[in-house]
């Protein structure tokens, strides 16, 4: 008999193929003219690959400080989406271990809670609404990950203070390509990976695309502890890391189909199953512990061109369900063999949404877009009963352009209805292109075959120097030319999050919940320059964001903890990006993240005081090759010292880790690749609450693609 | 947390006076040893504690429904005249709910025997052994154990979560002959977390409040807090944060009285009349989240705070304490739960590391003062300590439910064990 994981996992993949088949059954029949090409909205800015404008997807997010990074500039590494991440300034990510434990992501010192995740533009939550685990996200799903930094919630939704991470999933291409991938490495880690991207040679399944990979490791990684922390130079003992296996299944399957002429459905479909040990950190080790989870989304959109008008409609709905075995409670007791302590923890979530959208021009040079959505969110746990609430928003951009389109102002507001938190989020953006020649202000021929203009937000996103060639110019003109791409802007924005049903009602792991919590609220401001070429990226922000009624877990004694509204912040942050594409093949990249967070609860022990584990300083720099015969990577990660505690009392130093690799396509499209991570085997490196990192791994990568 | 009963000022009080009522029953070693050494003033030796005492649990905790697996989960402990350690057994399930009474556990540190003392029988009178009388919810999930005046006092917090129940009380139990002197029920609303002996009254900190409740010695009544004629006391503990608060730690000497109000991110020490209860001077900040405090011989306190992981030194005044704030600071994820002082030396315990420390305040310097440090072993969660000489002393770990023995000789690992 199966198991009811293998039960669940079943039923995600039969919906999803059923849902595809049927509504491919109808767009067969219908006419096919044009494309709305999927994307969610995002904006693009430094990629380092060519970046294809969506038509009619106006973005959400104009004028605001945003990276993307594509996921096939690292096809020869065994990678995670956390460690992709890395390349962003204004991130940090925070693992549990080694591969495919726990990891999340904070955006500008926000929490991991305060940070949305957006899988094609749908919200993804972790477990009771909290922290999503970037490691339930299997790369070979992926196309590109987008990182929007600042209080968002007017553009991207209640939730988003630190920012949005946008995850874009693979996409049909033109021509049909069957891609696999098999790796293995050290710590038994292993990973089979496929994926089939219909073009028109597909025939009746031309626009299908599906991915598919599994995962696996054996743990095991060697790290040095200290069994006498407090003595100075005691020494370090050698100790292997135990039940820190884990396994993986995702599977991704996407169509895109015009249904009906200037329509088209755009249909998704994703799961993941996972298992993995809890090892626990150094010194309280849960040899027992397992979280099995499972995870479905199926969505669907529908756009439609009338005039110059773009509308779409959506449905979406996430299920969710965790179980942690053995993990005890307050002091993790199952690790004493008592047999009520390993009792399993089981919780389910559901939230299912629909939107409908209108994105229009008025008057030549402004763009609106209003969203209405509606949905609800059902949380079901041990201990927590059953709980339910309706969520529903309205939201209304603008963007217009003036000076000629040198000058862009973005406003946005969307109120925000969560049970019953009702909160309005405000932004504006500003953006200005002081030099911007003619040729920047491109005319789009709509779908509809009317001319109209291009928001200021894909005008910026598009490699500029593609139009303005910078040879044949004489001086005044090449200097303006050479200008021309540089761009000043400013954002500004308000919002908040709503406490999570974790926070309000589950009681689990030596945490108790609190149903009385009001939402946080956060606002920030930010100024930059960026400079966008088809070689050279160059962009720096400078930004303040402030934070109130922070929800923080405080000790209730003796051995739990509860959340509490009580934390007060502010953030000062600078963030530098560059990308150059170099002769040969070969990129140059440097992100750096200067925080100053600051503590301002109103308590004499923390005001003043730094918030913990956000490194002041994070620099990122990598040089890689992309060849038709070699590639390979060489990238150093650092992070500066940075506070345990908010009170300034203990620090975790400051920590190095270099990596690198080397590949060759051997024969056909068969590339093999060699990647060491952690290369100089530093294996005192801990993260959050005494965790060891794994010290240097080694991987081998082969890969095709035909 | 409780006033050491055997630094040498202490001992001296104690025990070099007619032995009326000490008890002798089979560790008449340990206490002649001990007056012998504290009266001549030389270093006294104390038989080795076994490395390992495990404390009873499951059916020998006398569990309310037949089968329930109450753990030991040790919360509080003391050393007592007669040289056992006694230890608060919570008797809660893996999930922390009560599976029985409230019990307490007195263990010989060089033998292991132990004596086990059913809290819950309200029994003043009743015999041991007899169920005559007896409301086995009376006392649930002691914490705070303090010895006074050859008696021993029982803080039961009764259950978490509930802001009402049974179980709530102040226990006195002889522990001569095992038997349960008094027992009160706290007052309504109020839990029991801390609780020191004062001249005429008994003090008791809330789990829930920055307050104090007293009772009376001579009735054994409740005094302040008894109603609303009689409030409690409100200790003035700023709660700028707005945090949770509660009084972590009491402690009597002299004619003072002082009480920890412990929040995250802010805790403060309280100066106060031990017989009137009458605020000195104003509450003092000293760290985050303090748990528990020690007296050293040169009349200072050591405080150390669980949240923020330091110690601090307080002095007292006339127009109340002074604090000397991070005097030493742990290492990261310490938890500090316990100290315990002897003479200069303070013994202090560390949940999070598993590991337990002798510091030397005596010295200035931080980086001098670290004298030992004895990991516990991994998942041990030691919660309490108690020295037996300066350099031994008996641990008592939450998570695996055992007393260890630890000999403080430098840095040494899984246990420095006898």
């Amino acid at each position: 008999m199966p198991s009811p994981r293998a039960q669940t996992g079943r039923v995600f993949s039969a919906a999803a193929l059923f849902l595809v088949a049927a509504l491919r059954a109808h767009g067969e029949s219908a006419a096919t003219v044009g494309a709305f090409p999927s994307g969610g909205g995002v904006s693009d800015e430094i990629s380092g690959d060519e970046v294809d404008i969506p038509v009619g997807a106006v973005s959400r997010t104009p004028s605001v400080p945003t990276t993307a990074i594509d996921v096939e500039r690292f096809a020869g590494e065994q990678t995670s989406v956390a460690e992709l991440l890395a390349a962003s300034p204004g991130t940090t990510v925070r693992a549990l271990g080694g591969p495919l434990q726990t990891a999340t992501v904070s955006l500008r010192g926000a929490s991991a809670d305060e940070s949305l995740i957006l899988l094609d533009g749908i919200p993804l939550h972790g477990p009771g609404g909290g922290a999503f685990d970037l490691s339930a996200i299997p790369v070979a799903l992926i196309s590109r990950i987008v990182v929007h930094r600042g209080v968002l919630g007017a553009q991207l939704g209640a939730g988003a203070l630190g920012g949005a991470i946008e995850i874009v999933p693979r996409a049909a291409q033109a021509e049909t390509q069957v891609g696999v991938r098999g790796s293995f490495g050290s710590f038994q880690t292993a990973q089979l990976a496929g994926e089939l991207s219909c073009g028109a040679s597909c025939g009746a399944l031309q626009g299908v695309t599906g991915a598919i990979q599994l995962d696996r490791t054996g743990g095991g990684f060697g790290y040095l502890r200290s069994f006498t922390p407090d003595v100075a130079g005691a020494p370090l003992v050698q100790e292997t890391r135990q039940n820190d296996d884990a396994t993986r299944l995702g599977i991704l399957v996407r169509d895109e189909t015009e249904i009906a002429a200037g329509t088209t459905l755009d249909v998704l479909a994703l799961g993941s199953l996972g298992d993995r040990g809890l090892p626990g950190p150094i010194g309280a080790f849960t040899l027992r512990s397992r979280s099995e989870d499972q995870s479905g989304i199926v969505g669907a959109r529908v756009r439609r061109a009338e005039g110059s008008a773009v509308l779409s409609a959506r449905a979406w709905a996430q299920i969710d369900r965790v179980v942690l075995n053995g993990s005890g409670d307050g002091f993790s007791s199952c690790a004493s063999g008592n047999d009520r302590s390993c009792a399993e923890q089981e919780t389910h979530s559901l939230s299912a949404r629909g939107e409908v959208e209108a994105s229009f021009p008025i008057g030549g040079l402004q763009w609106a877009t209003a969203t209405l959505s509606g949905g609800s969110d059902w949380f079901a746990g041990q201990g927590a009963g059953v709980h339910r609430r309706g969520v529903g928003s309205l939201a209304l951009h603008d963007e217009f352009t003036l000076l000629g389109g040198a000058l862009s102002l973005a406003p946005a507001v969307r109120l925000d209805a969560i049970g019953a938190d009702l909160a309005a989020s405000p932004a504006l953006a500003i953006s200005m292109r002081p030099f911007a020649g003619a040729q920047t202000r491109a005319v789009q021929q709509g779908a509809s075959g009317q001319s109209m203009p291009l928001p200021a937000s894909m005008q910026s996103a598009q490699p500029a120097l593609s139009t303005a060639p910078l040879a044949n110019a004489d001086t005044s003109r090449g200097l303006l030319e050479l200008l021309a791409p540089l761009e000043f802007r400013a954002s500004a924005g308000l919002s908040f999050r709503a406490p999570s049903f974790a926070e309000l009602y589950l009681q689990q792991g030596g945490t108790s919940p609190n149903p009385s919590l009001r939402p946080e609220r956060a606002g920030s401001i930010d100024v930059g320059a960026a400079y966008h070429t088809a070689r050279v990226t160059v962009a720096g922000t400078l930004f303040w964001s402030r934070f109130r009624d922070l929800i923080l877990y405080e000790l209730y004694p003796p051995a739990r903890e509860k959340p509490f509204n009580i934390g007060q912040a502010r953030v000062l942050g600078a963030e530098l990006e560059a990308l150059v594409v170099l002769p040969l093949g070969f990129t140059a990249e440097l992100s750096w993240s200067y925080l100053q967070a600051i503590d301002e609860r109103p308590a004499a022990t923390e005001t003043g005081q730094k918030l913990p584990y956000r490194p002041p300083h994070r620099l990122f720099a990598r040089a890689a090759r992309r060849g038709d015969r070699l590639e390979g990577f060489a990238e150093a990660v650092f992070s500066s010292s940075m506070p345990r505690n908010q009170f300034g009392t203990t620090s975790l130093p400051s920590q190095f880790t270099l990596s690198c690799g080397l590949g060759a396509r051997v024969v056909g499209p068969l590339w093999v690749d060699l990647e060491l991570k952690n290369a100089l085997d530093d294996q005192t490196q801990q993260d959050l609450f005494q965790y060891p990192l794994p010290g240097l791994s080694l991987s081998a990568i082969a890969r095709a693609r035909f | 947390m409780t006033p050491n009963p055997m630094t040498p000022k202490k001992m001296r009080e104690m025990l070099c006076v007619p032995m009326i009522g000490v008890p002798m029953i089979g560790v008449q070693t340990i206490v002649l040893a001990a007056l012998l050494s504290a009266c001549s003033g030389g270093g006294y030796l104390a038989p080795p504690p076994l490395p390992s005492t495990t404390l009873p649990s499951g059916a020998a905790l006398k569990p309310w429904v037949a089968g329930d697996q109450g753990l030991s989960k040790p919360e509080g402990m003391a050393l007592a005249a007669d040289g056992r350690a006694w230890v608060t057994l919570t008797n809660l399930d893996a999930n922390y709910a009560a599976a029985g009474p409230g019990m307490l556990a007195g263990v010989v540190p060089s033998t292991g025997a132990t004596t086990l003392i059913d809290l819950a029988r309200s029994d003043a009178g009743v015999p041991p052994g007899s169920d005559a009388g007896v409301d086995e919810h009376a006392c649930v999930n002691p914490g705070a154990v303090k010895s006074d005046e050859g008696l021993l006092l029982v803080a039961c917090g009764g259950s978490y979560g509930a802001s009402t129940g049974p179980g709530r009380a102040v226990v006195q139990v002889n522990p001569v002959n095992g038997s349960v002197a008094h027992s009160l029920a706290a007052p309504g609303g109020f839990q029991p977390y801390s609780l020191a002996g004062g001249p005429t009254k008994i003090w008791i900190g809330d789990t829930n409040t920055a307050s104090l409740a007293s009772i009376e010695r001579s009735s054994f009544a409740l005094a302040d807090g008894a109603d609303s004629a009689h409030p409690a006391i409100a200790l003035p503990c700023t709660d700028a944060a707005d945090a949770y608060m509660y009084v972590s730690d009491l402690l009597v000497d002299g004619s003072d009285l002082f009480a920890l109000c412990s929040a995250e991110p802010d805790g403060y020490i309280v100066q106060l009349d031990a017989t009137t209860g009458a605020v000195k001077g104003s509450a003092q900040l000293v760290g985050a989240t303090p748990v528990a405090m020690a007296l050293l011989s040169d009349g200072r306190i050591a405080v150390v705070n669980s949240v923020d992981e330091t110690l601090a030194l307080v002095t007292r005044g006339a127009a109340g304490p002074t604090v000397q704030r991070a005097v030493y600071t742990f290492a990261h994820g310490a938890a500090l739960q316990d100290v315990k002082a002897r003479g200069m030396f303070v013994f202090t315990v560390s949940s999070g590391t598993n590991t337990v420390q002798k510091l030397d305040l005596s010295q200035t310097a931080q980086s001098k003062m670290l004298v030992g440090e004895v990991n516990t072993g991994d998942s041990s969660y030691p919660y309490n300590i108690v020295p037996l000489d300066d350099d031994q002393a008996i641990v008592s770990n939450n998570g695996t439910g055992v007393l260890v023995g630890v000999k403080f000789t430098g840095s040494s690992r899984d246990g420095g064990a006898n």
